[in-house]
């Protein structure tokens, strides 16, 4: 009995590091931003500390006319929609290259699949700005990209990619792909390819072997990089600013501004808290979705 | 012709390339008949698994004709062969359940979906796992995966089924019940199977006929009988079944019969081979239990009794000859261990003609 509270009290101490982390470094701030959002704004900034109001949240859903009746404002609602669009978008763009990247590196031999692994995570080692100006140069009118097709004389003018919501999923999938590589690798490589074998065996093509095992079977890793992927997305403000030339405002971009040039916190911590919200929200759908979805039909 | 269900001809698979090159698969013909329990039995690594994978298409051939009731299929991809086969591991779909797994096959074949579901029910019963549909591959026993494997591999009606060691990850109990089974599913579907295994007994009991292999190549065909009572090399005869080899000079040649003398100066009669010549060094193979143990005196070859190996129905006895070869002689126990004599002791060992054969290398 002693000795069985001697273990616990090990094991208390093995994962307190972390608890900590997580209450000092996660709960905290959020729960200051939670109390922001709920302040009167500084003049000059920050927050009138102690004070209490609700007004950052209704500022989100809607203007006060002069008479100070309540107008629905959509504009906020919008960008948020807007952000998601853009999210799911980029989610889909890595899905479809990472999964065909992430079967190839499985069915490659294991010595070249460490390589490869390598490969996939040198992005990461290079600054953000200097990948993002480095897609500037290829998608701009006249750029690399330009220059290759109109040299091979497929197309004779720009394609004016750059400044659109497909340039921003292009920049932003480029940056994340691999959190989506990975964890699906990582699900395939377990994958027991005799099920492929049995697939074929029993009449099932490529695609559809394709579609009816392997896809299945990845599909913790493909849930869990589409997860990777779409949340940071949503936050994401740098891409969006540099190859969305700040013509389409993003969520991310909305509130750094309001915490820098508009100089309303509560009003960003509002957002964040909103942001906050939708992400749980869509994490909960997959763990409620996902304890069902085995073994279910 | 027609009647076969399977037809090899100078199938050859190799490995790897250069100096790597590893020849699993040495110029193999054989015809497998419609309707048949045709096993092929051998130690791992002696080609059959690969043989197996080239009718069931998983590997190309690297030479050699595959025919399947008359066409070729050597180059067709496993998906478009009238072949299914049941894992070693049983490989069932991890995500589906029993009935989604049974029913795979069938709706890769885009049949009715009504008649996918009453396919699949019917596989079931017929591997009697009725009320199992919903469960999954984890939730069931060793036995029961099995029978899930035989369902699925049914359902898809294949002119031929492939059997990889099915039985080998199951106790000896469930294994005997589904040797039964599976002689039983043979007799009821009227498909021919194709059965591996590296277990003797249960390549004897099971077969209709039997494919005995080592190093890549065929080494004998026939039926269980055959196999054991007429093998004609010494490979054959020691890896079915117990066998005293014996190395004799043949004296002489006629009518069939021919005579030896061992190595120990003793002579014994025998069945002749076509081509023996007297004259020749030869191997004998006798088995055990076709030879007798006699008290001292009576004719026979004089031997020392060395061991005595109590094990039940039987008794093993290792006796040595007068220049020390050592020989098994296998003695029912009728008559509670009467052949109890001593280490030591002196006795004779009965030879009858018919169980002494002459084998090849």
């Amino acid at each position: 009995m002693a000795r069985q509270s001697g273990e616990g009290r090990r094991r208390a101490l093995l994962i307190a590091p972390s608890i900590l982390m997580i209450g000092l470094f996660m709960l905290v701030p959020v729960g200051i931003m939670a109390a922001i959002s709920f302040m009167e704004r500084g003049s000059g900034g920050g927050v009138n500390w102690g004070s209490f109001t609700t007004e950052p949240y209704l500022q989100f859903l809607f203007e006060r006319d002069l008479d100070d009746s309540l107008l629905l404002n959509t504009d906020y609602l919008q960008i948020f929609f807007r952000s998601i669009w853009l999210a799911a978008l980029t989610t889909a763009l890595t899905l479809a290259v990472g999964l065909p990247t992430a079967l190839f590196m499985a069915l490659q031999p294991e010595r070249r699949r460490n390589l490869l692994i390598f490969l996939v995570t040198i992005p990461f080692w290079t600054n953000l700005l200097v990948r993002n100006y480095a897609w500037i140069l290829l998608l701009r009118n006249n750029g690399l990209i330009d220059q290759v097709l109109m040299g091979l004389g497929l197309r004779s003018e720009p394609i004016g990619v750059l400044y659109t919501t497909f340039s921003i999923a292009v920049g932003l999938a480029y940056t994340f792909m691999p959190f989506m590589v990975l964890p699906i690798y990582a699900s395939l490589e377990k994958l027991d390819w005799r099920l492929v074998e049995a697939a074929y065996d029993l009449g099932a093509d490529r695609w559809r072997a394709l579609r009816r095992v392997v896809v299945p079977l990845a599909m913790p890793g493909i849930a869990a990089g589409c997860i990777l992927v779409f949340i940071p997305c949503l936050g994401a403000f740098v891409t969006p600013e540099l190859l969305g030339g700040g013509k389409a405002l993003m969520i991310g971009n909305l509130i750094q501004s309001q915490f820098g040039a508009a100089r309303n916190w509560p009003f960003g911590a509002a957002l964040s808290m909103a942001l906050l919200a939708a992400v749980l929200l869509a994490m909960m759908f997959y763990l409620w979705r996902y304890r069902r979805a085995p073994g279910a039909v | 012709m027609k009647d076969w269900a399977i037809e090899a001809r100078g199938l050859t698979k190799r490995f790897g390339t250069g100096a790597d090159t590893v020849t699993a698969l040495d110029r193999v013909s054989v015809t497998i008949r419609e309707n048949e329990f045709f096993t092929l039995l051998g130690p791992s690594g002696c080609g059959k698994t690969t043989l197996l994978r080239l009718i069931a298409g998983f590997e190309l051939p690297s030479e050699g004709k595959l025919l399947l009731h008359g066409q070729r299929i050597e180059n067709l991809p496993p998906f478009r062969r009238p072949v299914n086969t049941v894992f070693q591991s049983y490989a069932l779909f991890p995500h589906l359940s029993v009935l989604r797994n049974v029913a795979f096959g069938p709706e890769m074949q885009r049949r009715p979906k009504a008649e996918i579901e009453a396919e699949a029910r019917r596989m079931l019963e017929l591997v009697r796992l009725e009320g199992f549909e919903r469960r999954l591959p984890r939730e069931l026993s060793g036995g029961q995966q099995q029978r899930v494997a035989l369902a699925r591999a049914l359902a898809g009606r294949p002119r031929v089924l492939l059997l990889d060691e099915p039985l080998s990850a199951l106790d000896l109990k469930l294994r005997r019940e589904m040797q039964i089974e599976l002689k039983r599913l043979q007799h009821e579907t009227g498909i021919t199977f194709v059965f591996v295994t590296h277990d003797q007994e249960e390549a004897l009991t099971m077969s209709d006929r039997i494919a005995v292999m080592s190093g890549g190549r065929i080494l004998q065909i026939g039926t269980p009988t055959e196999i054991y009572e007429q093998p004609t090399s010494r490979f054959v005869a020691d890896f079915i079944g117990e066998t005293n080899f014996l190395d004799a000079h043949c004296e002489q040649v006629a009518e069939g019969r021919a005579q030896f003398r061992l190595s120990s100066g003793d002579l014994v009669q025998g069945l002749a081979i076509p081509g023996l010549m007297s004259g020749s060094e030869v191997t004998l193979a006798v088995r055990p239990e076709r030879l007798d143990l006699l008290a001292d005196g009576q004719p026979g070859i004089p031997a020392t009794m060395q061991d005595l190996l109590y094990i039940g129905n039987d008794t093993v006895c290792t006796v040595a000859l007068a220049d020390g070869t050592e020989l098994q002689v296998r003695v029912q126990n009728r008559h509670g261990a009467i052949h109890a004599s001593a280490p030591g002791s002196a006795v004779r060992v009965g030879v009858e003609p018919q169980a002494v054969r002459v084998v090849g290398d």
